[in-house]
This record gives structure tokens, sequence and C-alpha cells, in this order.
């Protein structure tokens, strides 16, 4: 018996929903795509949350989004839905819509979901594959999905065992899979407020004179992002060790950096989520800082579909911050 | 130090920074300080793109103590910030680096002041300092000055002065102010700003040409037949129509907006995008635009001015009737110029400008017009004329950019009959973030020392230079004006212009 799901039968659905869509909106509505977006969810992940950031990425990211959800057993029946994302942008008198295909599989009918996914992709865009529970990345049946990816989003943050996963990341790019981690995309503030520090011409030329690299974690502790932060201070610094962790009662995975050197003292808190304070020697300034959510996470590594040779260079010096 | 760079750089996913610098606004009292720098600058300040240390001072000659000038700009910046929320913890701190010094333009104890304030924040700003002229083009020579004559104009860090337009009022007063501002700063160091060249789409329009493959082997004489560039307003002067009757369409917008967007249309591939590199290639194009004889002037170019009309119910004034405007006002309101570009890339194709105000609505388009289709092989079954009509691309600037391509399709069903359908790129659904008004894009440039989207001393200069003998002719005769409704797309002598050549201005 064939397949109740097969790829021409959730293309002719959606061709469908387009026309539908047409007809009921006397402007019409303006259909956008960039790429092709596979977001591969378990079960338990809250679909409202999920919905939310998706349709928070669509306004960015216009995509046909194919959502992959994945539930524990063995039933082979795969089931499937299409709708779309509409919204209407501010001032104007036209919906933009972007198409969303919902695929949901047990782990016994996996070996199926590859065929299917590849027979509904937009041609000729580029592939994005999300991995939002970190177990399924490593599942056989994603293997197919890896290699027609031109990037993979993971999240580190998200593992029982972070280590572990950075391992894994490590692994999967010495393959040739471009796999970029969430929790290193969440260092972009951090990162750029260090880095302009040293845009200073006096504090980068006694930039060598710093001995003492401090970074106060969470109270959960080092983390991932702990780890690459770390790894890409020795990288500007031109060092192999030398970080210190620390711990603070505070609820962000990463609370202060401090830098110190002879005469060169640079300190980095985080005052609130909005307020990052800066201390050069006695010279403090309040500088606006932004701990960027799941969404704004997305849309940054959405936004960069080439390589990330920083990231590829921090990864193996992280790895070894996390061993100890 | 030189040759060290910043090992933290991260030029892939950090935003461009900017150094330390004082931004002083001389006319900080007046609406585009209002309306878009100070918005420009706490926006961001808001994407967090302003370097530490950074100070702003604004000058003008109202007294007026720093607290009220920072409540004045908060207001500003609710008013008129665009597509952003305000948030009151980012406005504190940020409004802790507003200042305002008052002081007349012409008084040397006002330089020495503002130096002296200036060099208080110099740990700060490492002495880098941009002048934002905000001012009458009157006021260029004696800020200028006084700058230099403290010792502004050089220092420590870099010092930049930007300028807004009018450069001049014609070619001869343009050439005179580059001279006396090259007097006190350096031409690298003199940003004139011309907002279009900000826009986003305008330098899309350098991406769609020369990081395609496709279209550039299309971009010459052999398949373009014309080029029409239409920037359209439906409002009127608006109160402004006293300084308006000194201008004129033709000097307001097309000597330096609407050329400077030509220059991006058709200059040749730069060898590198660097700020010296795309802008010779742009005052090439500038220099190549033919410049009109007398006698040609009259079949080249169409000056209108808007009578009185209605929409709906509603009266609208002629630009006669506006405030402040001389009832036998000769103002240009509307041009339109047939330019040349003696290149062998263009040799021969029409570059047809227009722009007015009171039009039927606000558009800025640029519409590529290639050649039809060598022969019709489908005129048996078509009576509807579609079958000889061009492919058109245009590039639409505001408002809502994007790009379109016009071809011709099958109707469906039974026969061969032909309508022409228009597959279309929407700039705001393909890349939905917010887009940098031109102010944020101009600005954090001139900060960063790229001056690729200014305008420099050669490119005003030619631009003038071909619109001089137009602006001459004009001034020399009298039109029987007003010529056109409010409302309307213009003089007929426009549409007349075109027809001449077998071409129709195209209804955008």
């Amino acid at each position: 018996m064939p397949p109740k799901v097969t790829p021409e039968a959730i293309l002719k659905e959606l061709s469908e929903l387009w026309v539908g869509l047409g007809a009921g909106d006397e402007a019409g509505v303006l259909r956008a795509c960039a790429m092709t977006l596979i977001i591969a969810a378990d079960e338990e992940e809250e679909a409202g949350v999920l919905g939310e950031m998706i349709a928070g990425i669509m306004h960015d990211h216009p995509s046909r989004a194919i959502v992959l959800r994945v539930r524990d057993g063995s039933d082979p029946d795969i089931e499937s839905r299409v709708l779309a994302l509409c919204w209407m942008p501010f001032g104007r008198r036209q919906q933009i819509c972007c198409e969303q295909i919902e695929i949901m599989a047990s782990e016994g009918s996996l070996q199926d979901l590859p065929r299917i996914v590849l027979g509904v992709m937009a041609p000729d865009l580029p592939v994005v594959l999300v991995c939002r529970g970190p177990k399924l990345f490593s599942l056989p049946a994603f293997q197919p999905l890896l290699s027609v990816a031109g990037k993979v989003i993971v999240d580190s943050r998200c593992a029982s065992e972070p280590q572990r996963m950075l391992e894994r990341i490590a692994g999967l790019r010495q393959l040739g899979h471009a796999i970029h981690d969430l929790a290193w995309t969440a260092l972009t503030p951090w990162r750029e407020v260090i880095a302009c520090a040293f845009d200073d011409r006096a504090t980068l030329s006694r930039l060598h004179e710093i001995h003492q690299v401090s970074i106060t974690a969470g109270k959960r502790g080092p983390g991932p992002e702990a780890w690459y932060l770390g790894a890409w201070l020795l990288r500007g610094l031109g060092v192999q060790s030398g970080i210190e962790f620390a711990v603070a009662d505070s609820d962000d995975p990463i609370h202060a950096v401090d830098l110190r050197g002879a005469g060169l003292n640079l300190s980095f808190t985080l005052d609130s989520r909005t307020i990052l304070r800066f201390t050069r020697g006695d010279v403090a300034n309040n500088l606006p800082f932004t701990v960027s959510s799941d969404w704004d996470l997305m849309r940054e590594e959405l936004a960069l579909l080439g390589r990330d040779h920083i990231f590829e260079e921090v990864l193996p010096r992280a790895i070894a911050l996390a061993g100890g | 130090m030189a040759g060290v760079t910043n090992p933290f750089q991260d030029s892939l996913r950090f935003d461009r920074r900017v150094p330390p610098a004082a931004i002083v606004i001389f006319g900080a009292n007046g609406d585009l300080t209002k309306r878009k720098l100070i918005p420009s600058l706490y926006r961001l300040a808001f994407e967090r793109r302003m370097p530490s240390g950074f100070v702003i001072y604004g000058n003008s000659r109202t007294p007026m103590p720093d607290e009220d000038f920072r409540e004045k700009m908060k207001e500003s910046v609710r008013q008129f910030l665009e597509d952003s929320p305000f948030d009151e913890a980012l406005w504190d701190e940020f409004a802790k680096a507003i200042f305002y010094l008052p002081g007349d333009l012409k008084d040397p104890v006002f330089y020495r002041t503002l130096a002296s304030r200036l060099n208080a924040h110099e740990a700060g700003t490492g002495g880098n300092i941009l002048f934002y002229l905000s001012t009458q083009p009157s006021h260029y020579e004696p800020v200028v000055n006084g700058l230099a004559s403290v010792g502004l104009a050089e220092g420590n860090g870099w010092r930049r002065v930007v300028v807004e337009k009018p450069f001049g009022y014609d070619l001869a007063t343009a050439r005179e102010l580059n001279q006396r501002l090259q007097a006190a700063f350096p031409e690298k160091e003199i940003y004139r700003i011309d907002h279009y060249l900000g826009k986003e789409t305008v330098q899309n329009i350098l991406a769609f040409r020369f990081a395609n493959g496709i279209f550039e082997p299309l971009w010459n004489r052999r398949y373009v037949n014309h080029v029409q560039i239409t920037a359209a307003e439906s409002i009127g002067v608006e109160g402004r129509g006293a300084y308006y009757q000194t201008s004129g369409a033709l000097r307001d917008m097309i000597q330096n907006h609407l050329l400077q967007v030509m220059g991006t249309i058709a200059m040749e591939p730069a060898a590198v995008f660097e700020p010296n590199a795309v802008r010779d290639e742009r005052a090439k194009l500038l220099r190549s635009v033919r410049v009109h004889k007398e006698e040609d002037v009259p079949a080249n170019a169409v000056a209108g001015q808007y009578g009185p009309g209605r929409v709906g119910a509603t009266g609208i004034p002629g630009f006669r009737q506006e405030p402040g405007v001389d009832p036998a006002s000769q103002t240009d309101t509307y041009a339109a110029v047939t330019f040349f570009v003696d290149n062998w890339r263009w040799a021969g194709v029409p570059f047809y400008i227009r722009t007015g105000k009171r039009l039927p609505k606000r558009v800025t388009d640029i519409a590529i017009h290639f050649n039809a289709a060598p022969l019709s092989i489908f005129d048996r079954d078509n009576h509807n004329g579609y079958t000889m009509r061009p492919n058109l691309l245009i590039i639409r600037i505001q408002p809502e950019e994007g790009i379109s391509l016009r071809f011709l399709s099958k109707n469906p069903g039974a026969g061969m009959k032909l309508r022409p359908v228009s597959m279309d790129f929407n700039y705001g659904s393909s890349f939905g973030v917010r887009t940098p008004t031109a102010y944020e894009t101009l600005l954090l440039d001139a900060m960063a020392g790229d001056a690729t989207l200014y305008t420099r001393q050669d490119m005003v200069e030619a631009s003038w230079q071909v619109v001089q003998p137009i602006l001459d002719y004009w001034g020399a005769g009298k039109f029987n004006f007003p010529n056109y409704d409010a409302g309307s797309w213009g003089p007929r002598e426009s549409d007349d212009m075109l027809a001449r050549r077998g071409h129709a201005w195209r209804v955008p």
C-alpha cells in the first residue's frame, strides 16, 4: 500500500491553499519565499512556542517552513498538513504570506521522512535545517537532510551533555557539514562590546599585557557560552590557556568578563538585560545591551549563509575548555 | 601602531563600528535636526552602533540650557522616529551625551568656547569630530572659517564636515562654495550629503547591477531603448514656498538627487567597491552627460508650474497662491529633461528625467525600457497591441522599494493571445527587517570615514555643468505659467518631448 503522505499530495494541497488565499482577498496576497527552512522538533516542544518563533522568523526570512515533529513509538503513519502564515505590513493593503508544511512522524516511520522532505523543498533556494531537539540530529534518518542543508543550526544550550554536543558538532563539521550553534550566536553582543573596547588604539597597543582573563558565569555554572567566549578571548589574545571561570548569582549565562594586565583593567558587567557596565581603569560607562531571544538568534543565523571561520577556529578550543 | 588590527573584530557578525567621536550640529534648532539627525543618531544608539564616548553638541543662536535642549530633542525623537519603539531608559543614557552651546556663527568667541568644550571631551572622543552644517548655505563659509581659526579643522583625531544641499545656486556659486570649504578642510574630509544616495534601494542598484551576471550584458545601447526616471510628489511646497521659489524643481531635485541616481544606473562597474573607485565611476558618467546647446534646450527640457486644482471636495491652491510665493512667480515646480550620455555604452539612448510637485502620487522609480522583440510572430492572433510591448525593468525607490520585470505571457486558454505580466521582487517582503533610514546610513558612513555615498566636488560641478544651459535658457525667457493642474502628470509639452522620439511617459 503506498504511503498516505507523498510529496505530490502535499504540493497539491499547498497549491490549493494558495488558490484559496488569492480568491479570498480582493488585493490578493504576496507569496514570499527566500529559502527552505526545515525545523525538526521533538513532540514535547510546545506547538505554540514553536509557532510563535516561526511566525517571528518569517517576517525577516520568508521561507517555505517544513516543520518535522517526531514522536516516540513505532507507529508507521506519517501525517501532514499545510498552512499559510500571513501578515499585513504596516500601511500596506496586500498581505504577505509564507507557507508552512507540518509533518508528524514517529521514530518508527523516520526512514520515510527524508524522501518526503526532499520532495517538498522549494527548488533552487538555500536550505537551512534547524534541529531544536539535541537528539534529533544524531538520528540516522536525518543524515540525508544534513547533506542537502547548506546550513544546520543546533543549540548546545539545550543539551543534557553540552560538552559531548560540542564534540558532535566538531565531528560533523569535519565531515563537511556547515553546523552552527546558537550558543555561539548568543555571544555576539558580548563579543561586539569587548571588540569595541579594543578599537581604541591605546587599549589595543596594550593587548599583549593582558595576563588574566576571568569569565563569571551565571548560577548554572560555565556552559557552552562561557566556553565559547573563553576560547574566543584566547584566540584574540594569541594564547592557549589562562581563563578563569567564576560563578555569580545571576540567571544570565554570562554575567561578567574581566581582562587584567599590568596597567590595563577592563571590566564588562551585565547590570540589567539592557545595560552593560564597561569599566576601563577608573572610568565607567553604561552601554546599551541586548540579551537576544531565540528568535533574535535565529534571525542572525539565517542572515548568514556562508562559513563562519571564527567559529570554526574557536570550536576546538571551546571543547578543550569544556574538558577543563 | 600602524597596521595593527583589532584581533577581536568579526566582520561577519558585527555591525560596522565607528570610532568614538564628537558630533557638532550647527542649526540644531532647525527641522532637519529634529526630524532626521537626532532621531537617526538615537536609532543608531538603539542598535548599539554608536561608539562609546560619543558626544553630540547642538548649536543655534537661541540661548537654552542643556536640559531644555535634551527635552526638545526627546520630543522630536518620540515624534519622528521611524518604525522604531522609543525606549525611555535608553534615551536617558543617550541624552547624557547631548549638550547645547548657543552662539552666533560670526562670533569668534563662540568658536573658542566650542574648542574648549570639545577639548574637554577628547579623552572619550579621541579628538575625532564630525561637524554637521545643517544651516543656511550662507553660513557655511563663516562656520568653516570660524572652525579653522581656532584650530578645530585639524587636531589629534579626524575632522570632517558634512554639508547639506544646495551646493551652490549655479555652476559659478558651486565652484565658489567648494573653494571656500576647501580653504578650511581638505576635500577628502568634506562630505556633501545627498540623502537619495543613502536610500537602501539606490544602494541596491549597485548590488543589482554588479553582483548579478545576467543584467550587465543587456545594460547598454544595443538592448536598452530608453530610460525613464520619475520622482513625483503629491504634496505642494508645504509652507516652504518662499524658499522653493528661489530654487525650483530642476535645481532642487534634478541637479543633485536625480542626476546622482542616473549616475548610479548608468555608471561603469568600479574595479573595487571602495569610496573613491565608486565615486570616480559615477563622476565619469556625469562628465559624459551631454551638455545641451542653447538651441537644443527647448526640445529637451520642459518646465512646469501647477495651478489650482481639487482633490475630491478640497480645493488646492496653485503654486502662485501659496503663502510667501510671488503671484507672478516663474519658478518651475515641474521639470522634465532628456539627457544623453556620450559614451560607447549609452550613445543614442535617451534618459528622460521628470520631477514635480502636486502630481497624482508620491513615487520615485527608474524604468529601463528594453528594445521590443525584432519581429512579432504572434500578431495574427493579437489585436490588443501587446505583442510589441517591450520588456520593462522597474526599480522602485519609494514608496514600495523593489524591482519588477514586465514581460509578455500567453493568456490561459485556446489561441495565442498575449498580455503583459509582472514579476515582482519586493524589498520589504524579502527582507522583513527594518531598513535603516538614509540619514542613519549616511551619518554612520561619515563617522566611519566612508564617503562612497557622498558626492564629491567634481560630481557636483559636473551635474551643474549639464543643468546650467537649461537654467540659463529658462532664466532668459518668460513662461506662461501655470501650465498643469494640481493632481495631473505635468504639462502636455512634457508628453510631446517624449512623443517626438516615439516614446511616452509610463504611468507609475
